[in-house]
């Protein structure tokens, strides 16, 4: 069929153009396996985490002075005798008996002249 | 008259894109997208009339919207997009003509003239694949530049203002070259002759 009329020739020349067209038009290759960006932090953002961070340092330097004040310390834990258990009179004298002195094992051997 | 309004026309309600030096990694990708939709089917338009092939001219502009992204991603300052998009597709098309024709040879006509539809009959199927070898003969011996008017004109439905803003030259020209081309084809197809331009 050829086109007898400018509107037919128009009508060959949009059906031949407007065939190669694709249908559904593709999306965009070079985009198409890029994420989306991490989102950032804003200025707000890193003002309270920064203070979030200082006010669990705060507490925890805070919890460890308390728990240290509340120790009691070495002058208090003992009795004055320096003995850690108050009132304890086994000194260990009978527990270490000097060890027995051995015989001598060469004593009985004659001696060469 | 041609068939405007029966393909959606895409780039009408995109509003111009906004630097790209302005917009963290989320909104450069939305830009670029954008851009994509704007200028993708010109850009396939004139693809695809250096060589009438429609898988080829979307390979190709493919290609160029890659390379246009890979220049965002260097940050490349690039002061007109569109223009750049064309000038790397003319480029490609001609870069693909070789490495085709190194691989394969040329082609017969007939290997690119089919139309995707699904719904006629074989006769009919018969009678579109020799009317568009027919048209594509006549298209093949116009210069590539008047190619460029007639895809951009009954592929995307475009005013003669608007070519003539995407090719970069006067309406005049774009007029004139537009007629020369149908009176070619009118006398090529058979048809009397046409000297008036809807």
């Amino acid at each position: 069929m050829t086109p007898t009329s400018p509107d037919e020739l128009d009508h060959t020349l949009s059906d031949y153009f407007k065939g190669h067209l694709p249908a559904t038009w593709p999306a965009c290759r070079a985009t198409a396996a890029v994420q989306p960006a991490a989102p950032t932090l804003t200025r707000d953002g890193l003002w309270t985490s920064r203070t979030a961070l200082a006010a669990s340092v705060a507490l925890v330097l805070g919890l460890g002075f308390y728990f240290l004040n509340d120790m009691p310390s070495n002058g208090t834990r003992s009795s004055g005798s320096g003995s850690l258990l108050p009132g304890a009179t086994a000194n260990g004298a009978e527990l270490l008996k000097p060890a027995a002195k051995a015989d001598d094992p060469m004593k009985n051997f004659p001696v060469m002249p | 008259m041609n068939d405007a309004g029966r393909q959606p026309r895409y780039f009408r309600t995109v509003n111009p894109l906004p630097s790209p030096d302005s917009a963290d990694g989320g909104g450069k990708k939305s830009e670029f997208d954008a851009l994509y939709q704007r200028h993708s089917r010109a850009v396939w338009a004139i693809a695809f009339a250096r060589w009438l092939d429609a898988d080829s001219a979307m390979d190709i502009a493919q290609e160029a919207f890659l390379r246009l992204w890979r220049e965002w991603e260097a940050g490349q300052d690039i002061q007109n997009p569109r223009a750049w998009l064309l000038r790397v597709a003319r480029n490609l098309a001609e870069d693909y003509a070789k490495s085709s024709f190194r691989r394969n040879g040329t082609s017969p006509p007939e290997q690119f003239t089919g139309v995707r539809s699904l719904e006629v009959s074989p006769s009919e199927q018969l009678e579109i694949a020799e009317r568009n070898a027919h048209v594509r003969a006549v298209l093949e011996e116009l210069p590539a530049g008047d190619r460029d008017i007639l895809t951009l004109k009954y592929a995307l439905d475009y005013e003669t203002h608007e070519i003539a803003e995407i090719l970069g030259i006067q309406a005049t020209a774009v007029h004139m070259r537009l007629s020369r081309a149908r009176q070619r084809m009118a006398e090529r197809l058979g048809t009397p002759g046409d000297e008036t331009i809807p």
